[in-house]
């Protein structure tokens, strides 16, 4: 601008407008580029015009959901989404996991008109543990969904209690309400103290039938105490519930079973509702749960039944349990672990016995760099085949040797790991950290074209 | 089959770090040398085995540090006692850290150790907003048993007193302090140390020594060396050449 304007109001709207601009030609070049830059067009819009995304955001008429946790963020989202499209909203959301602060300014300067507005009713946004309370300050979400927490790059986060304290501190700044787990006494108690503080707090969980698939990080590596043990099963640490359970609060909705596809939620404790859903997986099922303890508070006369009707119109989140269709019929299931919690709960879902299965380990700094976690769960594979790879080969083909694998292959390039993966008998499971998953994605899209577009969709 | 015991300190309080792994490649190495692991897993306000050939111990959050400090010093004699008689001993980050004179957090506070090694740890300075600055990243250290290869992840310094030998000099990463770079501490044979990854898997070298000072012990025998390993070899030269 050469001329600075008297009307602050009309400076920001010609500068968002110029940030917009700038942004999306970001977008564009990055794109065209690599395939990548998901935090390029944020970091270009937000130094042309600082505050850039929240402008837009506080002005949508139903404000913005904030969905934050170790697990389950983006599904989760995926499901709030939908449920709020039910409920008649126009949703805006980072639908591609990109959760950090430039991520979610870019998702405003893709989807905003050319003045850096909004059409949309409500925005659902995902946010990275780290950056929850600052976003939260900056901008009050009307909701925020408090999923879980355990152990994740803990080169990034510190302790488990910290991520604790970041995510409730967010919390902290919702204007309308908290969705938390049941589940984890660390969020029960700062789900409790929430509540002293005059916020409302909404429960959701997982119900007694299923209670122990969902272990907590602490649950996880909670030893029997009874006398010593010896021989092979020395260093097995089996799961033990603590003595100290906390008093688990009455919820708005549970996950009262989960097989397969077919999932069941009771709500506030009384009336049961049957799904039948594209999303397979215990956890995916829980984080269906938590979309509905949500959206019913936000949308209460869409009614239950078609919330969770639309719950089947939700596909797999990218790399979440997706399963991609190869051209002779067989498929690839493409799972994404990131930590101790998350690895136990894919396993404990997605390990087939007499699948192909492959294990893809990266340390990228969005992977974390530490690898030491993949040691904190009992994986035991009973001598099947698997192969290994990722920047991190060697160390998870270690890991998987000691309990008790065939590591056949350890191939540290994708490429060769995703050939050697399909070289292999369907159907084929492939767990995978998080740069490895996306890499592996845009390989299977460049070999596969059309081809997985129509799978992943279907 | 030959009996050594174990005893692994705190799985419950001290267990964030991925160190359960050093339980997990301690005993299958232990099996292939011949002898059978007895695991005995210590709790706060238990009382230890009547016979112990070797202690592991592990890191975890500074909450988990409170309740293992009381317990310590309940048990201080009899572990001072074992590393008189040399029982060998990794005892890693939390552990190591109350296996010194003590860790005095942010506040001033000071949670009191056992004395096995000199030394003092104090919570590293805090920037003016946010967490404490943190010791993290891959490291590796020269030591008798070879070069270890590791990842460090802690918020406490630690200094040792001059003659208090460390377990190694660290030749990429920060180890005790950042400062003077040592790496851990070693009393008799009760090594400390402030590497995860975990550290026995990808270092049998050190794995081995712990196995035959317990062995050597127990039962007055030595180990056999064991075939080289391809797959530890890929693992090592992985973190040989890792650049961050």
């Amino acid at each position: 601008m050469s001329a600075p304007s008297r009307d602050p109001g009309l400076r920001t709207t010609v500068t968002d407008a110029a940030a917009t601009v700038a942004g999306r030609a970001v977008a564009l070049a990055t794109r065209l580029r690599s395939g990548q830059g998901q935090a390029m067009p944020g970091l270009v819009a937000d130094r042309l015009s600082p505050g850039y995304a929240n402008r837009a955001l506080a002005r949508l008429p139903d404000g913005v959901v904030m969905i934050t946790g170790t697990n389950g963020k983006t599904t989760t989202t995926s499901f709030v989404v939908e449920l709020l499209r039910a409920a008649g909203k126009d949703v805006l959301t980072n639908a591609t996991g990109s959760n950090l602060a430039r991520g979610l300014t870019s998702t405003v300067v893709g989807q905003s008109g050319w003045g850096g507005r909004l059409k949309h009713d409500v925005a659902v946004l995902e946010v990275d543990e780290a950056v929850a309370p600052t976003f939260a300050a900056e901008l009050p979400p009307r909701w925020v969904v408090m999923l879980n927490v355990g152990r994740d790059q803990l080169d990034r986060f510190g302790e488990v209690g910290r991520v604790v304290e970041l995510i409730t501190a967010a919390a902290g700044h919702a204007t309308h309400g908290v969705v938390v787990s049941a589940d984890d006494a660390r969020l029960v108690a700062a789900g409790r103290a929430l509540e002293a503080g005059g916020s409302s707090v909404r429960w959701f969980g997982a119900g007694e039938a299923l209670r122990e698939k969902f272990p907590t990080d602490d649950e996880l590596v909670t030893v029997v105490p009874a006398g010593p043990v010896r021989g092979a099963d020395a260093a097995k640490t089996p799961a033990d519930p603590p003595a100290d359970a906390v008093v688990r609060p009455a919820t708005d909705v549970d996950l009262a079973a989960s097989d397969g596809r077919h999932a069941t939620f009771e709500v506030a404790g009384a009336a049961r509702y049957e799904a039948e859903l594209i999303v397979d997986g215990h956890y995916n099922h829980l984080n269906a749960a938590a979309a509905l303890a949500l959206v019913r508070q936000i949308a209460p006369d869409t009614g239950d039944q078609a919330l969770v009707d639309a719950m089947a119109r939700v596909g797999f989140a990218p790399g979440r349990g997706e399963a991609f269709t190869m051209p002779d019929g067989s498929v690839l299931r493409l799972v994404l672990v990131k930590n101790p919690v998350g690895l136990h709960q894919a396993l404990s879902a997605y390990l087939v016995p007499g699948a192909s299965t492959m294990f893809v380990i990266n340390d990228d700094w969005a992977d974390g760099r530490d690898v030491s976690w993949l040691w904190d769960v009992d994986i035991d594979l009973g001598g099947a085949p698997v192969i290994a790879a990722g920047t991190r080969a060697g160390d998870i083909a270690l890991r998987l040797r000691y309990g008790g694998a065939q590591v056949c292959d350890v191939e540290p390039e994708l490429g060769a790991a995703l050939d050697l993966v399909l070289a292999q008998p369907g159907p084929r499971t492939v767990f995978a950290t998080y740069t490895a998953m996306r890499a592996l994605r845009r390989l299977i899209e460049a070999r596969l074209g059309a081809q997985v577009e129509r799978a992943a969709r279907s | 089959m030959k009996d050594l015991h174990v005893v692994q300190l705190y799985l419950n309080e001290l267990n964030t770090y991925g160190d359960r792994g050093n339980l997990v490649a301690l005993t299958a190495r232990v099996r292939e040398h011949g002898y059978e692991p007895v695991v005995h897993h210590h709790h706060p306000g238990a009382d230890l085995p009547e016979r112990i050939d070797m202690v592991l111990g592990g890191g975890g959050e500074d909450s988990g540090q409170q309740v293992v400090s009381r317990d310590l010093q309940r048990q201080a004699e009899r572990l001072h006692a074992c590393v008189v008689e040399q029982v060998p001993m990794l005892l890693v980050c939390g552990t190591y850290q109350l296996f010194g004179r003590g860790y005095t957090d942010a506040t001033g506070a000071h949670v009191p150790g056992i004395g096995v090694f000199a030394a003092d740890t104090v919570a590293a300075p805090g920037r003016l907003t946010g967490p404490p600055d943190r010791l993290v990243g891959n490291v590796a250290v020269e030591s008798p048993w070879g070069t270890l290869y590791g990842f460090e992840n802690h918020g406490g310094l630690t200094t040792l007193d001059a003659d208090q030998p460390p377990l190694g000099r660290v030749t990429r990463g920060r180890g005790n302090n950042g400062c003077d770079r040592t790496e851990g501490a070693r009393t008799a044979n009760a090594m400390g140390s402030y590497l995860h990854g975990p550290l026995l898997p990808a270092n049998p070298a050190l794995t081995d020594a712990l196995v035959g000072m317990a062995v050597r012990l127990a039962h007055g025998e030595t180990l056999e060396p064991l075939p080289p390993d391809d797959l530890v070899e890929t693992v090592r030269a992985g973190a040989a050449n890792r650049r961050y």
